[in-house]
């Protein structure tokens, strides 16, 4: 498979007030294939961003480099092939939503004629086909990251980034994401998502790197993350009596009441039958019953190490160059 | 019929027809098509992508309140501007006005005491005809003639009148041939320059040219300062957009989904520069064409406008230091908050109109050497606007001495902008995302 995004010992370090340095990206080297669905995943913080900023040339590595389709994002060529999706981005607010997709599509020189059928194009793909000549000051930040995803899909580039692609999309936006990168999957094309949602990632992606504080943590399949185990995981009405969950724990490997629901997981499937009888002794219903796996959260949980931007007790700090690791 | 002909005549051969009235706005035209042809039709022209960010940029800011407010306003006032000189109501209000303002008053009396408001150092005038005396000694309360004592031939091509005197020069005719010679004394303007006599039969008393000199100052004063108020507005709306632009984009995030496209971050800046440069000259070039519509209007009706055509042509080139303020500017923001940007931008740019007087005070008596290198360094850093002012008439007036070009200011003006252009990319360059 040719590779077409490429890090080597990417850092990048800021200057901090008291003279330190922060590592953001912390000698990142990883590699994304032709036609792949790559995640990049972290907490809030992790240096997500700065890597995708890295590798467009938005902002300049401390040390390593960086390529996109075999050569620098400096290439004028490389560039024309490649679409950017960034988080928390506005576009010109007094502008129609048409205006803004043909500016973007002069910017890639695309001629009269092609340039509107490109904006119909993205316009359809986006689903604001209807909102062509809405200002773009008028529309809700889902439809504005909808205008975002039309412009970085203006050039039908071979290589695409998306950061936070899904930010202020509401589920139905959001299954129509899922759905238009499986597209652009289909049609070969390569796709950087920078993304909190794992179980997006979990359903798209072909492989996922996890990022905290800076550095590369790990990159896997996620086949090989997200796969069955022995047991099954029964989902039942939510049983409240004490004496009624006493008989189902003596068979259960555990049991849980959460989320309106009791789950009742079993060491394997032949158990369920079991369990049928005491839950209508309980006056509880079957629900469901899965096949136990791993899901990418659990993974993602054993992974990380600091908590991101969370509100939920203090953040770990970066760590500093000077310390343990050597810097590159 | 035949006197409106005789207007327009006069309009064409005398008000408008001169080079750069010409020159100004079919410049302008050409750009529109450049602009037309490579953004319009990219198919069939080379595409640049800066023209596509000033495009952008014009569309995007063209619809912002604050500029369409600034533009109002500025409109309403040069209007008023514009009209109270030309009209006798007008004209009649302001004087009451004045009148019951003391200070304003008496700072009108002591400009009008002087012929020095009729004929300044430096100003060559020729004399109407002698058939002209005969329409003109009509003119009631005017003046009906005037020429130089003792004055020398001046061949028409070196014609550069000043408005305070050649508006005397009412009933539509251009320049003369100058071929009077002075039969009387009667009524005599003393100026530094010369003086001028009225002939005889003119009916003006002392106390009538006194009326009319303070008339005339006070128009003057007024229609130089519409041209003041539109200047002001202007970079008003200028320094909005240029202290904003950048910032703004940078930090809703414009910026990030632009740069990664086929664009370099050079012809970026220079677009948004352009495009508010284009927005700012646009704004200016509105304000001065309701002034020049309202002289025309005026002018064709046969009223008295004393507007210096060539005044107006000279400020028909202000856009040309309003490109060195927007890249100040816009440059001044990469490299701290918008608000001391737009204050120390306002000062390079103000002390810009100023620049060619800092190298006087190096010249005085005793001064310290580091006073005197810190005086040359800012006369030479300061880029030198105060040629794209009615200095601009002046073509004496260059940076190198000795160079005497016409057109010596623009490549003076343009040399700073070159730098200051340079400055301001390489600065966007260094610019972390």
């Amino acid at each position: 498979m040719t590779v077409h995004i490429k890090t080597e010992n990417l850092t990048k370090a800021y200057k901090r007030p008291d003279g330190g340095q922060l590592l953001a990206v912390d000698n990142v080297s990883l590699e994304v294939y032709s036609g792949e669905v790559f995640a990049y995943v972290g907490p809030n913080g992790a240096g997500k961003t700065t890597t995708i900023k890295l590798l467009l040339g938005l902002t300049w590595p401390t040390s390593g480099k960086s390529e996109i389709l075999g050569g620098s994002i400096a290439d004028r060529e490389i560039r024309r092939q490649v679409g950017f999706l960034p988080e928390d981005h506005n576009y010109f607010s007094y502008l129609s939503v048409e205006s803004v997709l043909d500016f973007y599509g002069r910017l890639f020189g695309l001629a009269g004629t092609e340039r509107k059928k490109a904006i119909d194009r993205v316009l359809e793909l986006a689903g604001l086909l209807d909102r062509r000549r809405t200002k773009v000051r008028y529309l809700s930040k889902g439809l504005q990251q909808r205008v975002g995803l039309a412009q970085a899909l203006i050039n039908d580039p071979g290589v695409l980034l998306l950061d936070e692609p899904a930010s202020g999309l509401d589920p139905l936006g959001q299954a129509d994401l899922r759905k238009l990168i499986q597209q652009q999957k289909e049609m070969g094309k390569t796709i950087f998502l920078n993304t909190h949602d794992l179980s997006d990632v979990e359903r798209i992606a072909d492989r996922v790197g996890i990022l905290d504080n800076g550095e590369l943590k790990a990159v896997s399949q996620i086949s090989d993350i997200t796969g069955t185990q022995e047991g099954v995981m029964v989902r039942a009405e939510p049983i409240r009596e004490e004496s009624d969950l006493a008989p189902i724990r003596k068979i259960a490997v555990s049991v849980e009441t959460r989320d309106g629901f009791t789950y009742i997981e079993l060491g394997e499937e032949g158990m369920v039958a079991e369990i049928l009888p005491l839950l209508k002794k309980a006056d509880s219903k079957l629900v469901s019953v899965e096949q136990k796996r791993v899901h990418l959260e659990d993974f993602f949980k054993g992974t990380v190490t600091s908590r991101g931007d969370s509100w939920v007790g203090p953040r770990a700090e970066p760590r500093d160059p000077s310390g343990q690791k050597n810097k590159k | 019929m035949g006197e409106y002909s005789r207007h327009i005549e006069h309009i064409w051969d005398y008000r408008i027809g001169s080079h750069w009235s010409v020159i100004i706005p079919a410049l302008f035209i050409l750009i529109g098509i450049i602009w037309f042809f490579t953004v319009y039709r990219p198919g069939k022209f080379r595409f640049l992508p800066a023209l596509a960010i000033a495009r952008v940029t014009i569309m995007d800011s063209i619809g912002r309140l604050e500029v369409i407010i600034l533009l109002i306003i500025g409109m309403l006032i040069v209007g008023i501007n514009g009209i109270i000189p030309n009209t006798a109501l007008g004209r009649t209000t302001l004087e009451g006005i004045i009148e019951g303002i003391p200070f304003i008053d008496e700072k009108l009396g002591e400009l009008t005491t002087s012929a020095d408001v009729f004929l300044d150092e430096g100003d060559i005038i020729t004399m109407p005809g002698a058939d002209l005396t005969g329409q003109l000694s009509g003119v009631e309360g005017e003046f009906g003639q005037y020429s130089i004592g003792g004055g020398e031939n001046l061949p028409p091509s070196d014609f550069h009148g000043q408005p305070s005197i050649y508006d005397n020069d009412i009933g539509g005719q251009g320049p003369a041939e100058q071929d009077a010679v002075l039969t009387s004394t009667e009524t005599e303007l003393s100026g530094e320059a010369g003086s001028v006599v009225l002939p005889d039969g003119s009916s003006i008393t002392p106390e009538e040219r006194e009326v009319i000199a303070r008339q005339k100052t006070l128009t003057n004063l007024i229609w130089h300062g519409a041209f003041l108020v539109a200047d002001f507005f202007v970079a008003m709306i200028g320094f909005v957009l240029a202290m904003m632009v950048l910032p703004n984009e940078m930090n809703r995030g414009v910026t990030l989904s632009i740069l990664p496209k086929p664009i370099t971050r050079s012809e970026y800046v220079i677009g948004k520069a352009l495009g508010i440069w284009a927005i700012v000259s646009g704004c200016f070039i509105a304000l001065a064409a309701e002034l020049y519509l309202i002289h025309l209007i005026f002018l064709l009706f046969g009223t008295r406008s004393p507007i210096d055509l060539h005044y107006l042509e000279a400020v028909m080139l202000f856009p040309v230091k309003y490109f060195t303020m927007v890249i100040i500017i816009m440059g001044l923001t990469l490299r701290m908050p918008e608000v001391p940007a737009g204050i120390i931008g306002a000062a390079i740019y103000t002390g810009g109109h100023f620049a060619e007087k800092i190298i006087e005070f190096t010249e005085i008596d005793n001064l310290h050497w580091i006073f005197n290198i810190g005086l040359k360094f800012a006369y030479w850093v300061l880029p030198h606007l105060s040629q794209v002012t009615v200095n601009i008439l002046d073509k004496d007036m260059t940076l190198i001495e000795n160079w005497n070009m016409r057109w010596g200011w623009l490549w003076q003006i343009g040399i700073y902008n070159i730098v200051f252009l340079w400055l301001l990319c390489w600065l966007f360059k260094r610019r972390s995302l």
